[in-house]
């Protein structure tokens, strides 16, 4: 039952401290600076900029399966 | 003969190396994108995923590079896991060559392909960030290239040593 408290009083004490003042950027914060970061990820540019993020995974695949061929 | 022993003239099972050195070299692109994450975006944070394009002088905009770092790590964590799973699996094949060189050799392998193709895309392809963003394409970029093919070369060597032993 105490534990319970205590485990409440914990979620309480980080819920409320991401009912953030202006400078607090968590990502799913509620801020003005928050809401600036996620405009600029999840803006008109993020698609392409997650395709290039990605995109030497397949040449590194490519590579794999080919050093896997030659290996000595 | 690559990558493949014909057996031990009818001892038993044939053994190859292949399955060890694809999980080592899929482990080694993973642990390969954690070393950059972890010690030139966070650490020294001499840039960061899209530096390049995002300016860091900011609040807004270290956090949004923070973010695509984030984003950049899950990647690397995937690639590690995948690798994990492959090792699992190896292990669990008869035929599979054990040997903790042949593993150690293969895993700078992936190290330095990871160098050598996330060099060569993101940093002259792509422009998404350099070694040092202050320098923008600089000497440290190519230092960055040379460094995955000394990587490779080192992990190709210390397989073959495992194979001739």
């Amino acid at each position: 039952m105490r534990g319970r408290a205590s485990l409440t009083a914990a979620i309480l004490t980080f819920g409320g401290s991401l009912a953030a003042g202006p400078a607090h950027a968590c990502t799913l914060c509620h801020s003005r600076i928050a809401d600036d970061v996620r405009a600029a990820v999840f803006g008109p540019g993020f698609w392409s900029d997650a395709v290039a993020l990605i995109s030497p995974v397949p040449l590194l695949a490519a590579m794999v399966i080919v050093m896997r061929r030659y290996l000595p | 003969m690559t990558g493949a022993i014909v057996g031990d003239a009818g001892h038993g099972p044939a053994r190859s190396v292949r399955p060890i050195a694809t999980a080592g070299m899929t482990i080694g692109i993973g642990m390969g994108g954690f070393f950059d994450g972890i010690l030139f975006h966070q650490i020294l944070q001499v840039h960061n995923m899209m530096s390049a394009r995002i300016p860091t002088d900011t609040l807004l905009g270290a956090k949004v590079n923070m973010v695509w770092d984030g984003l950049f790590h899950a990647v690397v964590w995937f690639v590690t896991a995948a690798g994990i799973a492959l090792l699992w699996r190896a292990t669990a094949r008869p035929d599979a060559v054990r040997s903790g060189r042949a593993l150690a050799g293969s895993i700078l392998i992936g190290f330095g392909l990871f160098n050598l193709v996330e060099g060569t895309i993101d940093h002259h392809v792509l422009h998404l960030h350099h070694v040092y963003e202050r320098l923008g394409v600089s000497a440290w970029d190519y230092v960055f290239l040379a460094s995955g093919l000394a990587l490779i070369a080192t992990g190709w060597l210390m397989i073959r040593a495992s194979r001739s032993n």
